[in-house]
């Protein structure tokens, strides 16, 4: 024993972690579970209010861990009201006895009624927390946040559908756009300056699995935004491709799937899709509706200068399977797998693809919205000619409507 | 208590420098660089990298001509005593300097990620203890502890980078710096390098024999190929958003977050920050005890521990508030600082080259 106490008054390291343990260690054994802390927050809703001096209603949908044999999850929506998103969720801690967690936060809804000022405002405290991961999911809603976390708390708590995953994979499809609070922010604070969120829409249907009712746990909606009020009834989720698109932070338009569709062709932002031919008639079909699956692209942008102006050649060499034929005469007996295109298919497709891709382009240019970011293209292979031809024009931002565009399609089938 | 400093080989030299080099400039020196110079903010880690590898340079030749002097005897010699002093203060503060900034930064990073109510005193026990242990153990053990570590440190690195580089998806806009923009944030940015300058106060301990040079460079260089390369990935995956996303290294392996399945990946770069920051605080502190040395020769080394601690925690107490203030101290002070490797130091060494190749022709 005497040794051992000789040994340890030897080394210091020894002594110091005595120390640690009995001040630090013991301590913390006292110290409350931190899962009895903490709220963790889902998701995260936000809507504009006018009352007194409070300007934000912040709602959450939180999971309240509690310890048990079993496996479940126990969701509630709190909401709370404050002059700035930081105060509002100060109360809702408050409200709950519990500090706010958002580490495991993977969605933030935003009421549509907020596009109507710079949307940046609301989002500035998220962007800062460095609790929340940039690849949180942003949405918006065409009803108050509060109600579409209820909506999404029973979707959530009676199927295995979680709200998030309704816009997880709208960077793969070409009928939606890529709404993450990092994507968002990237392209708003980049040259084009406009930004892209997802819209999720709440339908009242009966009958539907992935159904909630408006009424959430506990009870009466605030009513706060655009469609608020108490609403009974089923209700579903909804990820039609619609997007909002923001310059500047403000609302510049909404786009449909479809549009969409216009758009991501343009930008090559896509892994699958497909494309449709309607009425087509040739030597094998007559009036028949085609539907290909795009399996590949590859898309490429050159730009020269011509008298000044810039001349963007669309380079785009699609694969493509025929995946579906509505045929009046029946079924289209042909095997698919070995079915050749023939050169009125393909002609048929160039056309079809080069008419989605001149619309989108006029989708951009009436709104002046870059959405496939021509600016840093052109910026960067010909920074002083585009310089010149920006200075030349009226109104800078205005550049899309004198660009002129050119597409070559090339197209394999698969 | 006397500290005894046996000599180091080559490669634990080398595996020192490349820590030094490489850990200060991962954290918020990328998101502060295209802050001050957007996209060609990139090439600045490369400008003060050649400067750091001519810093090297230097050290190899005077080491060529002084192979066994320390660098105390070599300032003396040609300068006298009082120089040699003024050197050794200015040492002093630059190490106890950089020091502080770097723990401001660490523990900014740890409070913000993950320690939300840590209090400093809490960081401050995981950490002094061990860094004092590290440095009073003597440079040897100081080296090979850091050999020790140093696959696991690398193999970190490396594993960093390749994820960060999946996380590269956007088009940066180019030629949007202008050059007087460039200079300025290379100069406000420039306080984390010069570190290769702490090779010269121990340069009669670094034993290189003939043909280990190569390891000295070649860590060197790797170490700053590295930050050079982390810097691109970070520009090039965050560019218009690095505002939010101040921590380089920890942000580069955020792309994981998105897939979900994957987990919190970038965790493991925190594992990294914990052991540069225990490595570089040592370094650090056995500099400062070099220096402490060379200036009172006749006290024990220990004094200069203590006096360490003292001054570190004083200036942390005023530096340790918040982040902005840890970086304005580092932009607008620190760098100044640098004066001392990069400007005096080289002047001093080459006046000696010159008076000694006068002298032999005498």
């Amino acid at each position: 024993m005497k040794h051992f106490f000789k040994q340890i008054i030897k080394s210091p390291m020894l002594i110091l972690f005595i120390v640690m343990t009995v001040f630090l260690g013991f301590p913390a054994l006292g110290q409350t579970a931190e899962i009895s802390q903490y709220a963790i927050v889902t998701a995260l809703g936000i809507d504009k209010i006018e009352e007194g001096e409070d300007k934000f209603e912040v709602s959450f949908l939180t999971f309240i861990p509690i310890a048990q044999q079993g496996f479940a999850e126990k969701y509630k929506v709190i909401s709370a009201k404050g002059r700035s998103v930081a105060e509002a969720m100060d109360f809702a801690g408050l409200e709950l006895g519990r500090e706010i967690g958002l580490s495991h936060l993977k969605l933030i809804a935003l009421n549509q009624e907020l596009f109507k000022e710079d949307i940046s405002m609301f989002l500035d405290y998220l962007v800062r927390n460095k609790e929340i991961t940039t690849s949180v999911r942003l949405i918006a809603t065409d009803k108050s946040a509060q109600d579409f976390l209820k909506a999404a708390q029973k979707l959530d708590s009676e199927s295995s559908i979680k709200v998030s995953d309704l816009v997880a994979y709208n960077t793969d499809y070409i009928y939606a756009a890529d709404s993450t609070l990092e994507s968002f922010y990237k392209s708003m604070l980049g040259p084009t300056r406009v930004g892209l969120i997802s819209f999720l829409t709440t339908e009242k249907e009966e009958g539907v699995s992935a159904m909630a009712d408006a009424e959430g746990q506990n009870g009466q909606s605030s009513g706060a935004g655009q469609g608020g009020g108490t609403e009974s009834g089923a209700e579903e989720i909804k990820n039609l491709g619609e997007t909002a698109v923001f310059k500047d932070g403000m609302l510049k338009l909404n786009l449909s799937g479809k549009d969409m569709k216009k758009i991501n062709i343009i930008k090559g932002s896509f892994t699958t899709g497909s494309l449709n031919i309607r009425n087509y008639s040739d030597e094998e079909f007559d009036n028949c509706n085609l539907t290909f699956e795009i399996f590949k692209k590859n898309l490429k942008y050159h730009v020269v200068f011509q008298n000044g102006i810039p001349v963007v050649t669309l380079d785009l060499q699609i694969n493509l399977k025929l995946s579906e034929v509505e045929d009046k005469d029946g079924i289209f007996r042909q095997n698919i797998e070995i079915y050749v295109l023939s050169k009125d298919v393909e002609d048929a497709i160039e056309k079809k693809i080069k008419t989605v891709m001149s619309e989108g382009i006029e989708i951009m240019r009436d709104n002046q919205i870059d959405l496939a970011d021509f600016y840093t293209f052109i910026n960067n292979t010909h920074k002083k000619e585009f310089e010149q031809f920006l200075d030349r024009l009226e109104e800078r931002d205005n550049y899309l409507s004198h660009i002129v565009f050119k597409t070559n399609i090339y197209i394999i089938a698969s | 208590m006397k500290v005894s400093d046996r000599t180091i080989t080559a490669g634990q030299a080398g595996i020192i420098l490349f820590i030094l080099l490489f850990a200060n400039k991962v954290l918020v020196f990328p998101s502060l660089i295209f802050e001050g110079a957007d996209f060609e903010a990139f090439l600045i880690p490369i400008l003060s990298s050649i400067l750091e590898m001519g810093l090297l340079y230097l050290f190899y030749k005077l080491k060529n001509r002084f192979p066994d002097q320390t660098f105390v005897q070599i300032l003396r010699q040609h300068f006298g005593k009082a120089v040699q002093i003024v050197f050794y203060v200015a040492f002093s503060i630059y190490f106890l300097s950089k020091a502080v900034l770097l723990y401001n930064v660490t523990f900014i990073f740890f409070r913000n990620m993950i320690y939300k109510d840590a209090q400093n005193l809490v960081f401050l026990f995981a950490l002094l203890p061990i860094i004092n242990h590290l440095a009073i153990c003597g440079l040897r053990v100081l080296g090979r502890t850091a050999q020790l570590f140093f696959p696991v440190i690398l193999s970190i690195v490396v594993f960093c980078i390749i994820v960060g580089c999946f996380g590269i998806d956007s088009a940066p806009l180019l030629f949007q710096t202008s050059a007087a923009k460039f200079f300025t944030t290379f100069f406000r940015h420039f306080a984390p390098f010069g570190d290769t300058v702490f090779l010269f106060l121990i340069i009669d301990k670094v034993k290189v024999e003939k043909g280990q040079w190569k390891i000295l460079f070649s860590c060197a260089g790797g170490a700053l190929f590295l930050v050079c390369l982390v810097s691109f990935i970070f520009i090039l995956s965050y560019s218009f958003t690095s505002f939010m996303h101040p921590f380089a290294i920890f942000e580069i392996m955020s792309f994981v977050k998105e897939y979900e399945g994957l987990g919190r990946l970038d965790l493991i770069s925190m594992i990294l920050i914990i052991l540069f920051t225990y490595f570089q605080l040592a370094i650090y502190l056995k500099m400062f005890m070099f220096s402490f040395d060379g200036v009172f020769e006749k006290i024990d080394q220990v004094y200069g521990v203590i006096s360490f601690n003292v001054l570190f925690l004083i200036i942390i107490n005023f530096l340790i508030v918040n982040l902005e203030q840890a970086v304005m101290y580092g932009q607008h002070i620190l760098p100044f600082f640098n004066v001392l490797p990069f400007a005096v130091l080289p002047i001093f060494v080459l006046v000696m080259f010159a008076r000694r190749k006068k002298e032999k022709k005498t």
